[in-house]
C-alpha cells in the first residue's frame, strides 16, 4: 500500500516538475525566436534606423513611398513552418505562380475575369476644397484644436446638414424589415440600371462640391481587348459618374463630435456621418451584368466583438442591416476577436439565417504579412473581382493591429484597392504633431488624413470609424 | 431519449466526488501544515503516522481528481445526445409540415409551375426560411427565383448503381448470421473472394495514413486538370472499358489496373442533356458523344462494412478497426460529372463534417486531416469546410492545430447541430444554401447520436427534390447489430432493429441515388 502511495506521489511530483520545465523551455524558445526575428529584421534593413511606426502615416497624396521593411513580412525562424505550408497571399513574391486554393491553372492561362467586358471603372478621387484646406491647416505650425474648430465650424455644420438625408441612421431596426427589404431589393434588382429608388437608401445625386469630396467613375472597357460596344448598351464609352463621400475633416468621426467637446458622447461613435455609395455597389465594374448567383458580398470585421441585435450597440448588426438595406446582403461574414467569448454569446444571439455565412475566428487577428491570421490574407484569398466588400477595423487596446493593417493596405494598394469597396478604419488620433514620431498609441491627425486620402486616391471608399 | 434519472444519478456522483476531493485536499494540507510547524520531539510517533496519512491522502486526492474530471466528459456527451434527441422530436413534428408541403407540391404538376404559383408574400417569407423548409426558394443575396443552372447543358449524369456479384452473394449469405455472434462459416465462405478484392483494390483505395501534401501535387494537379482530363474523351473505349483513363496515370490514386466486375460494384454514368431544352450545336466540339457511358467502381458492401481485415482476421481486428484503406473515392466523377468536364477546373469544393472532433485528433483518428489530404490528392482541395462539433473544445488549440492556409476556408460550429428541417443549424440547410450545382461535396456523418444520424440520412433520402446531385462522396458509420463489432461499439449506440442486411440496404438506397456512400470507421 505504502509503495503504491509512494509511486503515486513521485509520479505527481515528476509531472509537476516536467510541466514547469516545459513551460520554462518554451518561454526561452519563444524569446529566442523573437530575438532572432528582430536580428533578422535589423540585418534585412540596416538603413531603417527609425522604428517602422515612424513612417506609417507619412504618405503623400499621390504616391505611396517605398518602404524597405514591413514589420512581420518575414516569419520568425521556426514559426510553425511545418504547418504553414501554404504561403499567405500578402507574402507571395510578385512573380509567384501560386493561385487561390484549388486554382491549378497555369499563370499564363489565368486571364483577368473581366477581360473584354465594358463597365464602370474608378477614374479618380477629387477631394473637396474644404478637405484640402483642412488637411493643410492641421499641418500649420500654429494649428490647435481650438483654432481648427473656430475656423471650420460653419462649413462642418453645413456638411452635417447636407448629408443628413443621405447617411444611414446609427440606430435603425434594419433586421426587422428584412421581408420588406427583400421585396424592395427584388424590385431594385429587376430595374438595376434604371433607378435605385424603392429601397431603403438613396444616393445623393447633387451635393455641394466645395464641401463634399467625390469619386469619379468612367464607363469603358475594363480590360482590353474589348469588342465594339453594342448599340443597345445603356451607356456610352466615356460616360462619367460622380459618387459623393464625406470629406476627410475633423478627427475622422462625426463632425459635431469634433466641433464640440460636450457633444462628444452623443456623436463620438455615431455612424451618421458616413456616406456609403450604393450606386457603386451595384454598378462598378460589371456588377449590374453579373448574374446574381455569382455575386458574393463579403464583410470583414477585425476586433468585432460579438453580435447584438441592437444596431446602436453592435457594429456587426448595423453593418448586416445596412447591407440588407443596400440590397447586397452579406453572403460571408468573417469576424476576428481576440477576447475569449462563451460560445452561447456568439451563436445564441445570432439570427439563424446568418449561420451559413458566419465565420467566427475567436483569436487575435495578426497584422503580419506572412500570417494566415491576417484578415487581409483572407481578403486576397477569398474575394473575387466583382464581389462587394466591406471591411471594418476597429482598434483593440495595446495591439496596434489596425495600424499594421493600414500599413499593409498602403503597401499593397494595387492588390487590395480593386477588391475593397467600403473601408471603415478606427485609428486613435491626436492633434499633437510629435505623436507619430514617438511610439505612442495615437497618430497625428494630418498623417492619418493623408493616409485616408491615399486610400481614396486608389479607389477605396475609406471612412473614419 | 436519455434516461433523466440516470443523469440525476451521475450529477449526484459528480458532486459527491468533488466534495470528497475538496475535503481530502484540505485535510492533506492540514497534515502538511502540522508536520511543518509541530515540534518533532514532542509528537515524534504522531508525526510518523501523519506522514503516512499524508501520502495516502495525496493518492486519494489524485484519484478523486481524475475521476471528477472524467465524469463531466461523459455527462457532456450525454447532454449533447440529449439536446440532439430533443431536436429530433422537433424533426418528427416537422415531418407533418413536410407532408403538408409535399401535398402542396403534389398538387401542382411540375416544379416550374409550382414556383410560379408562389405568391409574392410567400416568396418574401421564404427568403429567410431555411431551404429544407421551403418547397423551392431563393438564396441569401439572390432575391430572384433561382434558375436551374444546368438547364440547356450537356454533361455526365448518374444512370444506375450496379452491385457486384460478391455484394449480392454476401447479402444473401449473411441473412442467417445477421443476429449471430459467430460468423466463422461465413468468413471462410467469403475469404478467398474478399482477399482477392483486397489484392485488386491496391492502389485504388485511399491510404489510411494521412496524406502529406507535397509541392509536386500542385504540378500534378495542373497536369491532371488540364492536359489529361480534357483529352480524356478522345478515346471513348478506354473510359468505358475499364473505368480508368490515362488521365489518372500521373497523379495520386491513379492505378490503371482493371477492376473485376464480379468483385467491385459500380456506378454507371451517361453523357446526355442534363436539363432540357438543350441545343445539339453545343456538342460540336465536345469530346464526348451523346449517349456515351462511363463506369466508376466502388468497394462492395461486404463483411463488417469496414476494412476487410476486420472481417477476416479476428487477431488483427483491433489494428484495422479504424483503418480507412478500403474506400474507393472516384476521382473521375469529381472532375467530369455534370458540367465539370468542360470547366477549366472546379474552383470550389466542399467538406461537411458532422461530428468533427479536432483537426489532429478524434475518436476514430484524425479524420479531418485525412479528408483534407484526400481532397488534395483528388485535385479538388476543399475551398469550404463546415464542421460541427457538439463538445466544447479549446479554441486556442483548435486554431493552432488547423494549418494557416486552411483558415480562410474553415468554418467551425462548436455547438450541437440540429436535424430539424426548419433550423439553420441543420447542416443540410447549409448544404443547399451554399453549394452550387456541380460543385464537389464530401460529407461525413459520424457524431455518435444514433437516431439523429439516421434522421440526417433519411432527410437525404427523402428530400431529393432539393438535395439531388449535391453530395458526391458520403461517409457514414452505421451502428447496427453486427456480431464482429460488439468489441468496439457500446450497446447503447447500436440500432437493435437493424442488422448487416438493413445496413447494406441503406447504403444501396443512397448509392441508387448516385451518392457514393461509404461505410465509415
Amino acid at each position: 500500500m505504502c509503495t503504491v502511495a509512494l509511486v503515486c506521489a513521485v509520479a505527481v511530483a515528476v509531472v509537476m516538475l516536467s510541466k514547469r520545465d516545459a513551460e520554462k523551455f518554451f518561454r526561452v524558445a519563444t524569446l529566442a525566436a523573437q530575438d532572432e526575428a528582430r536580428l533578422q529584421a535589423a540585418t534585412v534593413a540596416p538603413q531603417s534606423a527609425e522604428p517602422v511606426e515612424q513612417s506609417l502615416f507619412s504618405v503623400s497624396e499621390t504616391a505611396v513611398p517605398p518602404r524597405p521593411i514591413i514589420d512581420g513580412l518575414t516569419p520568425p525562424e521556426g514559426h510553425k513552418l511545418v504547418r504553414e505550408i501554404g504561403t499567405a497571399p500578402l507574402n507571395r513574391s510578385p512573380n509567384s505562380t501560386a493561385g487561390k486554393r484549388g486554382d491549378f491553372r497555369p499563370r499564363s492561362s489565368r486571364l483577368h475575369p473581366l477581360q473584354g467586358v465594358y463597365g464602370w471603372v474608378f477614374k479618380r478621387y477629387v477631394p473637396s476644397p474644404l478637405e484640402s484646406e483642412y488637411i493643410a491647416a492641421t499641418r500649420a505650425p500654429d494649428a490647435s484644436l481650438t483654432a481648427l474648430r473656430a475656423k471650420f465650424q460653419t462649413r462642418l455644420e453645413a456638411v452635417v446638414k447636407q448629408s443628413a438625408p443621405h447617411v444611414l441612421p446609427r440606430s435603425h431596426d434594419f433586421l426587422s424589415r428584412v421581408d420588406d427589404l427583400a421585396a424592395a431589393c427584388g424590385q431594385h434588382r429587376s430595374n438595376a440600371d434604371v433607378s435605385l429608388a424603392g429601397s431603403c437608401h438613396d444616393d445623393p445625386t447633387v451635393m455641394d462640391e466645395s464641401l463634399f469630396s467625390y469619386f469619379l467613375y468612367e464607363f469603358r472597357c475594363i480590360e482590353q481587348p474589348c469588342a465594339a460596344l453594342p448599340s443597345s448598351a445603356r451607356n456610352a464609352i466615356g460616360d462619367l459618374h460622380k459618387s459623393f463621400i464625406e470629406p476627410l475633416v475633423g478627427d475622422l468621426k462625426h463632425p459635431l463630435a469634433f466641433l464640440s467637446a460636450s457633444s462628444t458622447a452623443s456623436h463620438g461613435t455615431s455612424r451618421e456621418s458616413v456616406l456609403i455609395d450604393k450606386w457603386a455597389l451595384h454598378h462598378l465594374l460589371a456588377r449590374n451584368t453579373i448574374p446574381v448567383p455569382h455575386r458574393k458580398s463579403h464583410y470583414f470585421d477585425v476586433n468585432s466583438g460579438v453580435f447584438h441585435p441592437d444596431t446602436s450597440k453592435s457594429a456587426q448588426a448595423w453593418f448586416i442591416g445596412v447591407a440588407e438595406c443596400l440590397c447586397i446582403p452579406f453572403t460571408t461574414t468573417r469576424l476576428w476577436d481576440g477576447f475569449s467569448h462563451r460560445l452561447s454569446e456568439v451563436w445564441d444571439v445570432l439570427p439563424d439565417y446568418l449561420h451559413p455565412g458566419y465565420q467566427w475566428f475567436n483569436f487575435a487577428p495578426s497584422g503580419d504579412a506572412y500570417s494566415w491570421r491576417n484578415p487581409l490574407n483572407h481578403l486576397l484569398e477569398k474575394v473575387n473581382i466583382g464581389d462587394t466588400v466591406f471591411v471594418r477595423v476597429s482598434s483593440a487596446e495595446g495591439t496596434r493591429v489596425e495600424r499594421k493593417l493600414m500599413q499593409l493596405l498602403l503597401q499593397r494598394l494595387p492588390d487590395l484597392a480593386p477588391i475593397i469597396d467600403e473601408l471603415f478604419l478606427e485609428i486613435p488620433l491626436t492633434f499633437e504633431q510629435a505623436s507619430t514620431t514617438t511610439l505612442t498609441d495615437k497618430v497625428f491627425v494630418a498623417d492619418a488624413l493623408n493616409s485616408f486620402a491615399t486610400l481614396r486616391a486608389a479607389g477605396i471608399r475609406a471612412h473614419g470609424w | 431519449m436519455i434516461d433523466s434519472s440516470n443523469q440525476d444519478e451521475q450529477k449526484k456522483t459528480l458532486n459527491l466526488l468533488r466534495t470528497a476531493h475538496q475535503f481530502f485536499t484540505t485535510l492533506f494540507y492540514f497534515f502538511i501544515f502540522l508536520q511543518l510547524t509541530a515540534d518533532a520531539n514532542i509528537i515524534k510517533g504522531a508525526l510518523r503516522i501523519m506522514k503516512k496519512l499524508s501520502v495516502a491522502l495525496l493518492c486519494l486526492t489524485v484519484v478523486l481528481f481524475v475521476l471528477s474530471t472524467q465524469l463531466p466528459q461523459s455527462q457532456q456527451e450525454d447532454a449533447h445526445v440529449a439536446s440532439q434527441e430533443k431536436t429530433s422530436d422537433v424533426a418528427v413534428l416537422s415531418s407533418s409540415v413536410r407532408q403538408a408541403l409535399a401535398a402542396k407540391r403534389d398538387a401542382t404538376p411540375l416544379g416550374a409551375s409550382r414556383e410560379e404559383e408562389l405568391n409574392e408574400a410567400e416568396f418574401r417569407q421564404q427568403a429567410y426560411d431555411p431551404p429544407l423548409h421551403r418547397p423551392k426558394g431563393t438564396r441569401r443575396g439572390n432575391v430572384h427565383k433561382e434558375a436551374n443552372r444546368m438547364v440547356g447543358e450537356y454533361g455526365w449524369v448518374f444512370q444506375r448503381y450496379v452491385p457486384s456479384k460478391l455484394e449480392l452473394d454476401f447479402y444473401d449469405a449473411v441473412a442467417p448470421y445477421a443476429r449471430s455472434v459467430s460468423w466463422k462459416p461465413l468468413i471462410e465462405q467469403f475469404r478467398p473472394r474478399i482477399e482477392k478484392m483486397m489484392r485488386l483494390s491496391k492502389g485504388r483505395v485511399a491510404p489510411h495514413t494521412p496524406f502529406v501534401r507535397s509541392d509536386d501535387l500542385a504540378v500534378e494537379c495542373t497536369h491532371y486538370v488540364f492536359n489529361k482530363r480534357r483529352s480524356s474523351g478522345g478515346s471513348a473505349n478506354e473510359t468505358t472499358a475499364v473505368g480508368v483513363e490515362p488521365a489518372n496515370r500521373a497523379t495520386c490514386l491513379d492505378s490503371t489496373e482493371p477492376m473485376d466486375d464480379d468483385t467491385f460494384s459500380k456506378f454507371e454514368y451517361v453523357f446526355r442533356c442534363i436539363e432540357e431544352p438543350c441545343d445539339p450545336r453545343h456538342l460540336i466540339n465536345a469530346p464526348y458523344r451523346l449517349g456515351e457511358t462511363h463506369v466508376s467502381y466502388i468497394e462492395p458492401l461486404v463483411g463488417l462494412l469496414r476494412h476487410p481485415q476486420v472481417f477476416l482476421d479476428d487477431a488483427k481486428k483491433r489494428d484495422y478497426v479504424e483503418n480507412k484503406e478500403y474506400m474507393i473515392v472516384d476521382k473521375w466523377a469529381l472532375h467530369h460529372l455534370y458540367t465539370r468536364w468542360k470547366h477549366p477546373q472546379p474552383l470550389r469544393s466542399h467538406y461537411f463534417d458532422l461530428g468533427a472532433s479536432m483537426y489532429l485528433s478524434g475518436a476514430g483518428g484524425s479524420s479531418q486531416v485525412w479528408f483534407v489530404g484526400l481532397s488534395e490528392c483528388m485535385c479538388v482541395p476543399f475551398t469550404s469546410m463546415r464542421l460541427w462539433e457538439a463538445k466544447v473544445r479549446p479554441v486556442k488549440k483548435l486554431w493552432d492545430d488547423v494549418p494557416g492556409h486552411l483558415h480562410p476556408y474553415y468554418q467551425w460550429y462548436n455547438h450541437p447541430l440540429s436535424v430539424d428541417t426548419r433550423s439553420w443549424k441543420n447542416p443540410l440547410n447549409h448544404l443547399i444554401e451554399t453549394v452550387n450545382p456541380g460543385e464537389p461535396v464530401f460529407m461525413k456523418v459520424d457524431f455518435d447520436a444514433l437516431r439523429l444520424e439516421r434522421v440526417i440520412i433519411d432527410t437525404i433520402l427523402e428530400r431529393q427534390d432539393l438535395l439531388s446531385g449535391l453530395i458526391d462522396e458520403l461517409f457514414f458509420e452505421h451502428h447496427v447489430v453486427l456480431g464482429g463489432m460488439t468489441f468496439i461499439w457500446e450497446a447503447k449506440t447500436i440500432d437493435r432493429n437493424a442488422t448487416a442486411r438493413e445496413s447494406i440496404d441503406l447504403f444501396v438506397a443512397l448509392r441508387n441515388l448516385g451518392i457514393r456512400a461509404h461505410p465509415w470507421v
